[in-house]
């Protein structure tokens, strides 16, 4: 195998596909990078089992063939190579590898591509849906995922395919996220629990006007300028999100969002190991405030239009603040029922819902 | 221990002969003569080597020797980015089922099991006799120390409460200091010692008190 291209052009395309290297090496062949060179195209591959990539790279192949890299350390090399035309060759298609440019000389041991794990294609049934409005919809709800492994259907991102319709659900139990979005070029009704993980890698590297989607059996792929992320299907019921949403809240508020947030960030940092930030609504204001034993507290109020009996409720200040952040528009609409059961963060259209726990007060 | 963060190449022989090549790295020469070399990917060290070792420098490379295992490790610096001692003050020993820390979760989520009124303040507060369970105040505003512990108390543990309270006495915004010792079982001669010392002691069955509690709000189980 012989290929020859520019280092930023190759730099581009290995700093995608080292994305997709597994940082666990107890299977070694996963810290590689497949680079398989046929006819006029070559593709950088990567995968840790969770995700996988597939990346063309602009290059002359000179002698077709196939080779397995240590991924990180190609792109160390690469990346710290002049800016010059790169040539990778692995004379007889097997032993070390070597890479060339200019003055620098590289000789690197490979893997196997045999041992490669084949990664998956899209199938015919792809469409080509709107960038923008996915990754606008991955945004709204990727936080609430949870990162807790034991309950591997919450570190999932429920989504929803309708005709010219997406809507996303997020929750690790304690906040649940839900976004619907019209969605140019969407078809049929799909659902799929994605890897939150995934969802957030092609928000990273998608660009252009148009996403390719592909859902399999056990698979979902997304199309991004020819590069296709591959990401596994989560089994298991995500909780059915639509019943955990109350039928009716006490206390509806419309509150400023930049207001607001201004004040939970300066509030929450007394905040810390864990605490709330404690809520106090009273006739026409809003108290927020936090204190941590031996380090201090915090107290700021903001009027607001809120009316009847007193009512304190406590949220951890970094999901409060997610839930705040996502919401779109200059007003926030604030609905509760009481200090235990969920509070409701909306925007001005409704089509973005944040549901968030309390935490119990101390008395 | 030196924290060692360095643009370098290894090379290692011993056990395995390895090399690695240029890269940022950190590198921890511990006060008992181990060594550890972190990338920044990853949990596990790329090189490490237990003490006690040798370690002698020339220009830019540095070489650390085991003597017992005859392993050498030889660390060329292309680029220093830090370098630095620090003398580090560690008593705290690691503890590996968590229950004793459970147990501190659950007490500072129902205080009252200990006692009626009782404010959990801070759990596992600093001081430099060890860390207090838990750290509290009473009905009436008083300081409390409470010591838990997850089998039974013994004499030792009143002494260790006892070392606490000597402590926290010494800052007059807490002096005087109320100490509890909460256990499954309490001694009789530990009984004996908290009463002499004005301690109080509770015995708490933790299985029950976990059904007790009030678990933490979710949408959903």
């Amino acid at each position: 195998m012989k290929i020859v291209c520019s280092q930023d052009q190759l730099l581009a395309k290995l700093q995608i596909a080292a994305r997709g290297v597994s940082q666990r090496s107890t299977v070694q062949i996963l810290s590689g990078i497949l680079l398989n060179a046929s006819g006029e195209r070559i593709e950088l591959s990567s995968t840790d089992m969770e995700i996988s990539l597939r990346v063309p790279l602009e290059a002359r192949v000179e002698e077709p063939g196939d080779v397995v890299l240590p991924g990180r350390l190609l792109l160390d090399i690469v990346r710290a190579l002049p800016a010059a035309d790169v040539t990778i060759a692995q004379p007889g298609g097997t032993g070390a590898a070597q890479i060339e440019c200019g003055p620098s000389r590289y000789s690197l041991n490979t893997q196997n591509a045999e041992d490669f794990p084949q990664l998956p294609v899209p199938s015919g049934s792809s469409f080509s849906v709107d960038r923008a409005a996915f990754v606008d919809t991955v945004s709204h709800v990727g936080r609430a995922a949870s990162k807790d492994e034991s309950r591997p259907v919450l570190t999932g991102v429920l989504v929803e395919l309708g005709e010219g319709t997406v809507t996303m659900a997020a929750t690790d139990s304690y906040r649940l996220s839900v976004k619907e979005s019209a969605l140019p070029g969407a078809t049929g009704d799909v659902q799929a629990i994605v890897p939150a993980r995934a969802l957030g890698e092609v928000v990273r590297i998608s660009t252009g006007d148009s996403l390719e989607v592909s859902v399999q059996e056990n698979q979902v792929l997304f199309g991004m300028d020819g590069v296709w992320l591959s990401a596994r299907r989560i089994d298991g019921q995500f909780p059915n999100y639509k019943q955990l949403l109350p039928q009716t809240f006490e206390h509806e508020i419309a509150i400023s969002k930049e207001e607001l947030l201004d004040v939970i960030r300066r509030t929450s940092l007394m905040a810390q190991r864990n605490l709330p930030v404690r809520l106090s609504f009273e006739e026409g204001s809003l108290t927020l405030a936090a204190q941590t034993q031996d380090v201090g507290e915090a107290r700021e109020s903001l009027p607001v239009d809120f009316h009847g009996d007193r009512l304190e409720i406590g949220f951890n200040p970094d999901f409060l603040r997610d839930g705040v952040e996502s919401v779109e528009g200059d007003t926030v609409r604030l609905k509760l029922i009481s200090s235990l059961r969920p509070g409701l963060l909306q925007g001005e259209d409704g089509s973005f819902w944040y549901l968030i726990m309390p935490i119990r007060l101390p008395s | 221990m030196r924290l060692l963060v360095a643009r370098c190449e290894i090379a290692y022989h011993g056990r395995a002969t390895t090399s690695l090549a240029l890269g940022d790295r950190v590198i921890l020469f511990k006060d008992d003569g181990s060594l550890c070399v972190h990338a920044d990917r990853g949990y596990k060290p790329l090189n490490y080597m237990p003490g006690p070792t040798s370690v002698s420098e020339d220009g830019d490379v540095i070489r650390v020797y085991r003597a017992a295992s005859d392993e050498t490790l030889v660390i060329v610096v292309h680029e220093v980015l830090t370098d630095e001692r620090r003398e580090l003050v560690d008593e705290a020993v690691l503890e590996h089922d968590g229950a004793e820390r459970q147990w501190h979760l659950l007490l500072e989520r129902a205080p009252e099991a200990i006692e009626v009124g009782l404010v959990v303040l801070e759990r596992e507060r600093f001081t430099d006799t060890g860390p207090i369970d838990l750290f509290c105040r009473d009905a009436d505003g008083r300081t409390v120390v409470v010591e838990v512990k997850r089998t039974r108390a013994v004499a030792a543990h009143v002494e260790q409460l006892s070392r606490y309270c000597e402590r926290v006495d010494r800052d007059p915004a807490h002096k005087p200091c109320r100490g509890i010792l909460v256990a499954p079982e309490i001694a009789p001669q530990a009984r004996v010692m908290c009463e002499a010392r004005g301690f109080g002691f509770v015995e708490l069955d933790f299985g029950v008190l976990k059904g007790e509690v009030a678990p933490e709000l979710t949408l959903f189980e």
